[in-house]
Parts: structure tokens; C-alpha cells; sequence
């Protein structure tokens, strides 16, 4: 691989960037409803919010607050909440970690059951497991996270009555919120696994493996599981935004404190900073997701490169 | 109770929220908290519960009550007023033992009393009052509720330690239950804020409420503990008794805006009190043995508004038939289980200033009758002239009008869908538009509606100023008369409540008379509190305020 290429590509990103940057700066501007408006109240008179606007710096051209904001973005400074009056930096550094611990537990719980039902579904296809499994997928896949949720929360938290409802805590506060997260992704994963897994099970290097008289565990989880994996590396940086999408509605049904909760909040209250800084941050993360993924591909599957005209 | 969405109007509806309490009965408090769990030490007299835990649906921006867009609990327990409205409606002392007004009603002197601290022992004395007012009165604090908490306010004088005057330009009609309900105007002391600054005081405040903040956790929970100076006379409420301090050591606030979460915590015993039961649970806990309800009656008025400048509805009588043609019974009873109140004139029961005297006017003016209300509509030019169930006028346009309804609004869909079946009983054609509720005011006071479904809520008939004055109002109904504007302006300046009443009454007959919008209805909305946990919680009806001074755990 040469170097020059990864370089390119990088560069190639600050396009993608710069677009998720003019778009969470302009989202919240374009619709109706500011700061002032909210943080003076109703019975402000123009000549007050006219005031506070200028105080602000929301009177001038939208251009050039971009420009002063994007700036101050490149030297790590977010601003200051409108409405909270602490620095954006120090609102969402006091959530990251919760949204951290929430995404990542997901994460962790959507590969390990996601491959392991994707395998042995495929393994046994055509069975009443394999039956089972699917049907459940389909079914998590569809469910939304805020009606998944609050059926967890029904199940384990009131009728059963084992584990803790809401709000942060110990490790047990993390269960139903990051099954809540993780289990739409389990399904996602397992049936990617699964036709996958049954894709190159057909394959005729398989057919040699066995023919060599390896045994079919072998077979199986060297030669077929290795080999189905590589189009699931893209999706384990592909799933980083949805990860975050979905915590945006979890960590609310859970009054759980993290960034999602956070964003919901200076949304309504059109608290420009906080609301820019979280989007750039989740855009930001969604373009560097993409760009791994890219990578990963070519470093595992040489052929891509072949493609990209190198 | 419920803490809806920030629309300011609102804000200054609960202004005097709701406080809840709890408070540790007989023995004293271990150092070690927990929840629910029962310390080692135990004694069979010492209650089981050491914390009162309260659900909160809500993510404050600031707990610092001049800045905040939201006053409510939360800040009412760490901030003591000067005066207070008790629990039978009348004015009662408070931080100031006395207080007197001037001849022309320009000069409110108020007399504090001796020997009062914060929660951190710092002494309180008129110089610290004067620095909350001027605090609250510098455009540089940006205090959304300071234009309606201190109107035309001039300055505060310090007369002596405990002498302090406020001086208005004008008298300044709500002056007194305001700064009787207002956190805004909750006392602090001026050494303990310039010691931890701006920043520090909205996150911990402390004040001479009796409660103080000692942490929050932004998006899970607030703390607070007991305020070791605070005594009954600094409220003496004739519904409280307890001498002071609280009893309950600790409280905990828990943010949880999902109200399914929420009453799942409560059900389990997590949450002992529940500030506002979202009304799709209300049955189910009425009828639970553990819980017991308080109910209360909010001071909001739910209403439809008409744009009075805009065709069909800058006629009158238009307005006046729709007003025929709600029923408000039905209403009530399929869009938000029975727990509402009808109301037919512009205030709502709960509000200083509401004369029943005008309610039974407009009861009697627009009784429900669909029939009478297409013979007015007839007589404005509206009839079907093609049969087709949709009136038209003599130009042949349909009345086919669009009513926006606020996201920030649950219950809005159901209620807009039985008014859209109402008014097509009389040939009226209702398009629902949903509009997102942060951008609502802004697009209604352009004035490009045709109506629309909101609610406006204070405590003190001072709203319809606010609703209505042609000048100093929102631009909502687009509804002007001079007349209007006269007496709104009386009842603005005039201190003296029973010379004031006759102008709030001559302001609501103008605005009967001339129907701007359809008055609907008030929600009742109950505290629930776990009886295994708690007693003693006490809820004012006409503030709406929660007081925990009595209250104990079990």
C-alpha cells in the first residue's frame, strides 16, 4: 500500500468535512425561532432582542459568524452555551463519557451476539433455529428504539423487576439501555453474518477444505467465518453514526445523561453552540467512520485498490 | 406539577411551582444516604427511607432563577421571598415581617425581619435585598422574567439595615402578588454570589429558602439539603406547623422526561413523589393503595385564537358562532380523560383577579347551540349554497381554514381533531397543521395564521395585559380596541385590589363581548406522593407551590 494513496484520500475528506460543517452551523439558523427569543421570553420588546442579538454577534451576516465560529472550532474552542452559560467544551465533556459508555457497551453486546446467532444460523440453516433467529431479527430490526425501550423496561424493570429502570449508576444501570441500543444491532449483524457465512460456504475453496478431509469445525471457523467477515469491517465503522442516532432517543426514554440527551434539549432551546458542536462532532465522526471503513476494505481486500484505479 | 415545554408565557403560569419535600421524622439522620436502603444502625423509630426522591421532567438550563426561562420547585425551595400568597389566597409576610405602601402607590417600603441567614449562615440584611433587585433590574443578567416581575420598577433604597424601599415610575397593579410567588425576587446573599460567581451560583445555588443545593448532575439529578436556619415565620403559612427547619435531611430530584420511565420508577418505589401524573396514568394510580393524590387546578387557560385581522375571522360575528358551536364537555372527556375544567370567560379559577361574575356572562352569551351559531354564521354571509356540507360565502369561497396546533402540546392532536368534528357540524372545513412549538410564536405573532390552539397562563389577571394591550401585549389574536387598552392599563396601575377587580372585570367583559378566541378549559393536575414513604406534603392551591416544611419520611 502506498502511502501517497492514504494521503489522498485523507484530503479527499476535508470536502465532506467542510460540508458537515456549513450544514450544522446553517441547520439551526434556517428555521424559525432563536436564542434571544427563547432567553428573553415573550414579552421582550424588538428593540431588546435587537440588543441581545448584536450583543451575541447574531445580527451579522450569516457567512461571517460562520467563518468566526469555524475558526474558534479550529483552535478547540466551541463557545459558550447561549442559555447555560458554561463553555460548550466543559457541557459536553460532562456527557461524553455517559454516550461513551452507552455506544460502546452497545457495540460490544451487537458483535458478540450478532456474529454468534449470524454463525450458527448459518451453520444450521434451514432449521427451527435458524427460523428463530431470523424471525427475532426482523423483528428488532423493525422495532423502534423508543418502543424497544420501554418494552424492556416493562419486562425487566416492572414486571420481572431485576434490573434498575433509569438513570445512571452501577453497571447494572447500563443493561437495558445498551440492549435497548445494541439489540436492532444484533440483528443487523447476524443477518449480514448469516448470508454472508452461507455466501462462502459455497465457495469452491471450501469444497477443497472439506475434500482435504479438514474437520468441518475447521472448515467452518477458519476458512468461512474469516472470509465472510471482511464486508462486516466496513460495517463496524458504518454503524459508529446510527450508534449515536440512536442514543439521541435511548438516553432520553432512559433519562440517561448523555450527549443525545444534551442535544434534544438546546434544540428546543436553540442554543446555537451546543446544538453545532454535537452535530459537527456526530458529522465529523460519521466522514472519519466512512474513511476507515475505506481503508480497512483495502488493506483486507486488496482488489479495491485494483478498482481505484491506483 | 407538569412541567411542560418553556413557552415563557407558561413559565410565568407556574412561576411559584411546586416545591415537594421530605424530611427525616424522629431520629437523626446517619451520614450514610442511600435511597431506599435502611442504614446499620437502625432504630425501630428511625424511618426507613432517608432521601425523598422526586421525579422531574425537566433539564434546567441554569438553577439561578433570574436567568433561568423556567422558575419553578426547583428553585422556590432555595429561594424565600419577601412577602408570600398563603394557602387561603391572602398576602402574607414572609423575609419582611411588614411592609406599607404610599399614598400615590409609587413606594413600596418593606421592614425585613432581625436575625435572618442563608443556608450558609451568611447574614441577610437590606443591603442584600437591594442587590437582588438590582441584579435582577441590570439588562446585563438578561433576566426573562424581570419586565413582568418588577414592571416599571425605578429603583430599591436601603433605608436602614432593615428597612428597604422599592420605587416604582408608576403604581404598579400585580406588584405585590408577584414578589409574593416569584423566585426571580428570592432572596440570596450578596457575599455568598460574589464569592462563588455567576457560573457557580447556577449550578449550587444557595439562598434563604429552605433548601439549598449541594449538586447537580446535569441530565440525571439535582441534590439538595435542608437549610439549618430556616424557620416557619419566614412563610408562616396557617397550613404549615413545623417551628424549622425541614425535617427531611435530603432531597433528590431525578430527571427522567419520558413519563413511562418516570411512573415505572414510581410504581417501583425509586420515586416518591411525582410532581405532575401524566394523565395516561392517572387512573391507574388512583386506584393504587400506596399513592396518594393532591389535586390542584393549573392557572392556564387552553384556548383557540383567532387572527382578527385576517378574513373570515375579522368579523365578529364569525367568532361569536364558533364560540356556539364548541362543546367543551366533549372535549374534555375524550381528549383528556375528565380531568379538565370548563372555562367560558378569559381567566381560569386559579388566577388572581377571576371573577365568577364574568365566567357565568360568557357562559350565558355563547351557550353551546349549533344552531344559532350557522344562523350568525347566515347572517355574516356564510351559508351552503351547493349542498356540499361546507359553507360558502356570497363569492363562492369555501370556509376551509387551517389551525395550527405546537408540538409542545401532547394532548393538541386529540383536542384539535374533536374541534375539526365540532365545527363541521356547522359546515366549517378545519385543516390541522402541526407546528413545531419553538417556532410557533414567532410564525403567530407574524400574523400568518387563522387559528390556532395554544394556552396562556399566569397567576394574576396581569396576563390579559400581556395577551392583549395593543402595545405592551404578544402579538397573538391581533384583537385592538381602545377601550381594551384603557382598562388593561388601569388595571396595570392600580395598586388598591378592589378598585382594581372592577377593571379586570370591565377588560374581560370588552374581550366576551368581542370573542378574540374560544376559551376551552384548565387541566387539573395532581402531585401523587407513595404514602409507604411520605406524609405531610402540603400543595398551595393558588400558587401551585409544593411546601415539604411539614412533610416526613416513613
Amino acid at each position: 500500500m502506498k502511502k501517497g494513496w492514504i494521503i489522498k484520500k485523507a484530503l479527499s475528506l476535508l470536502i465532506p468535512i467542510f460540508i458537515v460543517s456549513v450544514f450544522s452551523f446553517s441547520i439551526l439558523h434556517l428555521i424559525p425561532g432563536d436564542p434571544a427569543r427563547y432567553l428573553l421570553g415573550e414579552f421582550a420588546t424588538e428593540e431588546q432582542l435587537a440588543k441581545f442579538r448584536h450583543q451575541l454577534g447574531l445580527d451579522r451576516p450569516l457567512y461571517i459568524q460562520y467563518i468566526d465560529w469555524m475558526s474558534k472550532v479550529l483552535r478547540g474552542d466551541f463557545g459558550t452555551s447561549l442559555v447555560q452559560g458554561v463553555p460548550v467544551s466543559e457541557l459536553i465533556a460532562g456527557r461524553l463519557s455517559y454516550t461513551l459508555k452507552l455506544t460502546v457497551t452497545a457495540w460490544i453486546i451487537a458483535w458478540v451476539f450478532g456474529l454468534l446467532f449470524g454463525m450458527l444460523a448459518a451453520v444450521y440453516k434451514h432449521t427451527l433455529f435458524d427460523y428463530i433467529v431470523m424471525t427475532l431479527a426482523v423483528f428488532f430490526m423493525s422495532m423502534p428504539y423508543f418502543w424497544l425501550g420501554i418494552l424492556l423496561i416493562l419486562i425487566f424493570g416492572v414486571k420481572l423487576g431485576i434490573l434498575p429502570i433509569s438513570g445512571p449508576g452501577d453497571w447494572r444501570h447500563l443493561i437495558l439501555p445498551s440492549l435497548t441500543l445494541g439489540l436492532p444491532q444484533v440483528a443487523v449483524i447476524a443477518r449480514l453474518t448469516r448470508a454472508n457465512m452461507l455466501d462462502v460456504l459455497e465457495k469452491d475453496y471450501i469444497m477443497t477444505a472439506r475434500a482435504k478431509g479438514l474437520p468441518e469445525r475447521m472448515v467452518v471457523y477458519k476458512h468461512a467465518l474469516r472470509n465472510a467477515l471482511i464486508p462486516l469491517v466496513t460495517y463496524m465503522f458504518l454503524q459508529i453514526p446510527w450508534l449515536f442516532g440512536g442514543a439521541v432517543v435511548t438516553e432520553t426514554v432512559f433519562g440517561w445523561p448523555g450527549m443525545g440527551n444534551l442535544l434534544v434539549m438546546a434544540i428546543f432551546q436553540r442554543d446555537y453552540p451546543v446544538v453545532q458542536a454535537i452535530v459537527l462532532i456526530i458529522g465529523v465522526l460519521t466522514v472519519i467512520a466512512n474513511f476507515l471503513a475505506d481503508i480497512t476494505y483495502t488493506i483486507i481486500d486488496p482488489r479495491v485498490r485494483i478498482m481505484g484505479g491506483e | 406539577m407538569r412541567q411542560k415545554i418553556v413557552k415563557t408565557l407558561l413559565v410565568f403560569a407556574l412561576a411559584a411551582a411546586l416545591v415537594a419535600t421530605g424530611c427525616i421524622g424522629g431520629g437523626t439522620p446517619t451520614q450514610t444516604q442511600t435511597e431506599t436502603g435502611t442504614s446499620p444502625t437502625e432504630t425501630a423509630t428511625a424511618p426507613k427511607h432517608k432521601v425523598l426522591v422526586i421525579g422531574y421532567t425537566r433539564d434546567p438550563d441554569t438553577l439561578d432563577p433570574q436567568k433561568s426561562t423556567w422558575v419553578d420547585i426547583t428553585t422556590s425551595l432555595v429561594f424565600a421571598t419577601l412577602i408570600n400568597i398563603g394557602t387561603d389566597g391572602k398576602i402574607i409576610p414572609g423575609l419582611a415581617e411588614s411592609w406599607e405602601i404610599s399614598e400615590d402607590g409609587k413606594v413600596i417600603t418593606f421592614h425585613l425581619r432581625k436575625g435572618i441567614k442563608d443556608a450558609l449562615g451568611n447574614p441577610i440584611t437590606a443591603e442584600d435585598v437591594k442587590f437582588v433587585f438590582d441584579r435582577l433590574m441590570n439588562p446585563e443578567t438578561r433576566s426573562p422574567m424581570a419586565p413582568l416581575v418588577l414592571g416599571p420598577l425605578k429603583e430599591v433604597k436601603v433605608i436602614d439595615d432593615y428597612t428597604v424601599q422599592l420605587i416604582y415610575e408608576e403604581p404598579y397593579g400585580p406588584a405585590l402578588p408577584f414578589l409574593a410567588t416569584m423566585p426571580p425576587v428570592g432572596i440570596f446573599s450578596k457575599e455568598f454570589y460574589e464569592k462563588v460567581g455567576p457560573v457557580q451560583f447556577g449550578q449550587t445555588p444557595a439562598g434563604t429558602g429552605p433548601y439549598y443545593v449541594v449538586k447537580w448532575v446535569r441530565g440525571a439529578y439535582i441534590e439538595y439539603k435542608r437549610n439549618p436556619y430556616w424557620k416557619r415565620e419566614y412563610r408562616p403559612d396557617p397550613a404549615l406547623k413545623n417551628p424549622g427547619p425541614p425535617y427531611i435531611e435530603t432531597i433528590r430530584f431525578r430527571i427522567i422526561k419520558e413519563p413511562f420511565t418516570l411512573v415505572s420508577e414510581f410504581k417501583k418505589g425509586n420515586i416518591h413523589v411525582l410532581l405532575d401524573v401524566p394523565p395516561e396514568f392517572y387512573k391507574e394510580l388512583a386506584n393504587d393503595p400506596n399513592v396518594e393524590m393532591i389535586p390542584a387546578l393549573e392557572y392556564v387557560l387552553h384556548y383557540i385564537g383567532f387572527n382578527c385581522q385576517k378574513y373570515p375571522f375579522n368579523d365578529t360575528r364569525v367568532r361569536q358562532a364558533i364560540n356556539m358551536a364548541i362543546n367543551r364537555e366533549e372535549i374534555i372527556k375524550y381528549a383528556l380523560e375528565g380531568l379538565a375544567v370548563p372555562v367560558h370567560g378569559p381567566l381560569v379559577p386559579s388566577m388572581n383577579g377571576y371573577s365568577e361574575k364574568m365566567e357565568e356572562y360568557a357562559k350565558q352569551k355563547y351557550p353551546y347551540d349549533p344552531e344559532k351559531a350557522k344562523q350568525l354564521l347566515a347572517e355574516a354571509g356564510w351559508v351552503d349554497r351547493d349542498g356540499d356540507g361546507i359553507l360558502e360565502d356570497k363569492n363562492g369561497n369555501k370556509f376551509i381554514v387551517e389551525m395550527w396546533i405546537s408540538t409542545g402540546e401532547l394532548e393538541a392532536p386529540k383536542v384539535a381533531q374533536i374541534i375539526q368534528a365540532q365545527l363541521a357540524k356547522i359546515g366549517i372545513k378545519v385543516k390541522i397543521r402541526t407546528v413545531e412549538e419553538s417556532s410557533f410564536t414567532d410564525l403567530v405573532s407574524k400574523g400568518l395564521h387563522q387559528m390556532y390552539l395554544l394556552r396562556y397562563g399566569l397567576q394574576d389577571a396581569q396576563i390579559l395585559l400581556y395577551m392583549f394591550h395593543s402595545k405592551k401585549g404578544v402579538k397573538r389574536m391581533f384583537f385592538y380596541r381602545k377601550d381594551l387598552d384603557e382598562a388593561l392599563d388601569k388595571m396595570g396601575t392600580t395598586v388598591d385590589p378592589q378598585e382594581r377587580q372592577r377593571y379586570i372585570e370591565e377588560a374581560e367583559k370588552i374581550l366576551i363581548d368581542g370573542a378574540p378566541m374560544v376559551p376551552l378549559y384548565a387541566r387539573k393536575v395532581f402531585l401523587a406522593y407513595r404514602k409507604d414513604v411520605v406524609e405531610g406534603i402540603v400543595i398551595n392551591p393558588y400558587t401551585l407551590d409544593v411546601y415539604l416544611d411539614d412533610a416526613k419520611l416513613k
